[in-house]
């Protein structure tokens, strides 16, 4: 049975059609990838299938059975449904661990899923599998590093306890050494069964992890399938990858 | 300038900031929160020292200010939460909602100030003060009232401080003030403490009221010029944080206190705001602000 199951979902912004009939479903424990150029409509998708900051024009969000549109924006991630964001979003005058913390007590909701761990040893357990150094969960988040805020990101969404994380750009503007790393903890994190959807423009990222790739153009779907038909499309190559992209993507 | 004129400056700028500490940090709060400008805060000034009032004079129930007190804070709280519901939150979709709060927060301002009027009568009234008669310090004479005021206002701004600091639900709010779309996604309330901030900025408005209640006569528009002063704290002193303000208003304060000796109550409000403009041309983020905490 799908985990996430989008239906013909569409976003107008006006005349503009920002996300126009996307329909895909998401299994349990499965690493979806979505790729595409720039505004082609990734991150708007992310925003109207939790619903924030705005909904989805027409169409249905389906989660672990249940119809997720317009459900109250808080209860998104008491259902078990997480996102980070492109840019590195934490709360600044927070501690690292204060950030965490937050998820940890406000995520789960009613659901009963940490057992008898403390607050602290959750906060550290989320750290630890984002490895991110616990020496610097006492520092302010607007004091870390930009691979540690994206660490801190994963942490912060993955002590809600999800089934589901839905991950925008968790690469860009990292180093070669800081992407290899990136690639290990969402593999480790997937690896705990949380599904994942993920949305990026670094292709090895995509292609190692991805099981099913979907490639938006103009808020519309160009292609879904498996990554290694997805690259060879020739409307794909056309409209995103281009020549070399390809022939990178080959190699990866 | 003698030593005891220096000493009276500083001990009523030292009064006034607490004043407008306590105020500023109200407005603060729910302008780092929720995004707008709550113009009805004067009027939590005006009602929290008329709860009081009628709850502790002999002229109302009688039961003593300690009642009157405990009474207008509580009453304060629940008005916060409802002015949230009734002025704030039927708008929050909306995309002009900072214009939308304006015209409903001086709206609702307008209206109580007039209730107040038509119920309480234009007569002066005065409160009891905290603690009777006159103390003296280093020379100078002081009332007892304004020593509590001097000694009460730190202590509750530092609770409100630790409370902002060391609890969830202070995390939460200031995770609120930072980053709304991801405070909720991380399933923070965001709703229900949209009323909580404007409960708290409430009750501290409301022991302004008492605090003002007990040196000056009240009226209904005893609020508006503390409100304005508060503003002027806020802008001067930056929201990024909590202690920006707070800093804020006993630099105002003194700075006040310094303007009325040297120049006159009647050119002190426009030397603050031309210092206000100043300040805010070489620091636009306020003279505290710049990075949040």
């Amino acid at each position: 049975m799908a985990l996430l199951k989008i239906e013909n979902l569409s976003k107008n912004f006006g005349a503009l059609k920002a996300v126009s009939g996307v329909s895909f479903e998401v299994r349990k424990g499965q690493i979806f990838g979505i790729a595409g150029p720039n505004g082609s409509g990734k991150s708007t998708l992310f925003n109207i299938i939790t619903g924030v900051p705005f909904s989805a024009t027409s169409g249905a969000v389906w989660f672990n059975g249940q119809s997720i549109s317009g459900i109250a924006a808080q209860k998104i991630c008491h259902l078990g449904l997480a996102r980070t964001y492109q840019r590195e979003t934490a709360f600044d005058s927070l501690t690292a661990y204060q950030n965490i913390a937050l998820g940890a007590v406000f995520g789960p909701g009613e659901r009963e899923a940490t057992g008898a761990a403390t607050l602290e040893e959750r906060v550290c357990r989320a750290a630890e599998l984002v490895e991110l150094d616990r020496a610097r969960l006492a520092r302010k988040a607007s004091e870390l590093s930009i691979f540690e805020r994206k660490q801190l990101m994963l942490a912060s969404a993955l002590v809600m306890e999800p089934k589901a994380m839905l991950l925008d750009e968790p690469a860009s503007s990292l180093t070669k050494p800081e992407i290899a790393e990136t690639i290990r903890i969402i593999r480790n994190i997937n690896a705990r069964g949380i599904a994942i959807v993920l949305i990026e423009h670094v292709l090895p990222v995509l292609l190692s992890l991805s099981q099913r790739l979907l490639v938006l153009n103009h808020g519309e779907m160009l292609r879904l399938g498996a990554p290694d038909d997805v690259v060879r499309d020739e409307q794909v190559i056309a409209a995103y990858l281009g020549k070399r992209g390809a022939r990178d993507a080959e190699a990866a | 300038m003698t030593a005891e004129t220096v000493l009276y400056i500083l001990v009523s700028g030292v009064v006034l900031g607490s004043l407008y500490a306590l105020m500023a940090v109200g407005l603060a709060l729910v302008w780092t929160t929720l995004g707008i400008f709550n113009f009805a805060h004067g009027m939590f000034i005006t009602l929290g020292a008329y709860f009081a009032w009628t709850v502790a004079d002999g002229n109302g129930l009688g039961w003593g200010l300690a009642a009157g007190i405990a009474f207008s804070v509580a009453a304060l709280a629940a008005l916060g939460c409802l002015a949230e519901a009734v002025l704030v939150r039927p708008f929050l979709k909306r995309d002009n909602l900072v214009l939308v709060a304006v015209i409903t927060t001086l709206a609702a301002a307008t209206f109580l100030e007039n209730a107040t009027l038509l119920s309480r009568g234009g007569r002066s009234k005065q409160l009891a003060p905290l603690a009777e008669g006159n103390i003296s310090m280093f020379g100078i004479g002081l009332s007892a009232h304004e020593a509590a005021i001097v000694v009460i206002a730190p202590l509750i701004l530092y609770s409100v401080w630790l409370f902002l600091q060391r609890t969830r639900t202070g995390s939460a709010l200031r995770a609120i003030a930072q980053n709304q779309e991801a405070a909720l996604l991380a399933g923070i309330p965001v709703a229900r403490l949209y009323a909580l901030s404007f409960a708290l900025a409430a009750s501290l408005a409301g022991l302004v009221g008492i605090f003002l209640g007990g040196i000056k006569f009240m009226s209904p528009s005893m609020g508006t010029d503390p409100m304005v002063k508060a503003l002027v704290v806020v802008i001067f002193g930056g929201i990024a944080s909590i202690s920006g303000p707070i800093r804020a208003a006993y630099v105002i304060g003194l700075l006040e206190a310094v303007c009325i000796y040297s120049i006159g109550i009647y050119w002190t409000q426009a030397a603050l705001f031309v210092v206000m403009i100043a300040v805010l041309m070489i620091r636009p983020t306020g003279l505290f602000g710049g990075q949040r905490a």
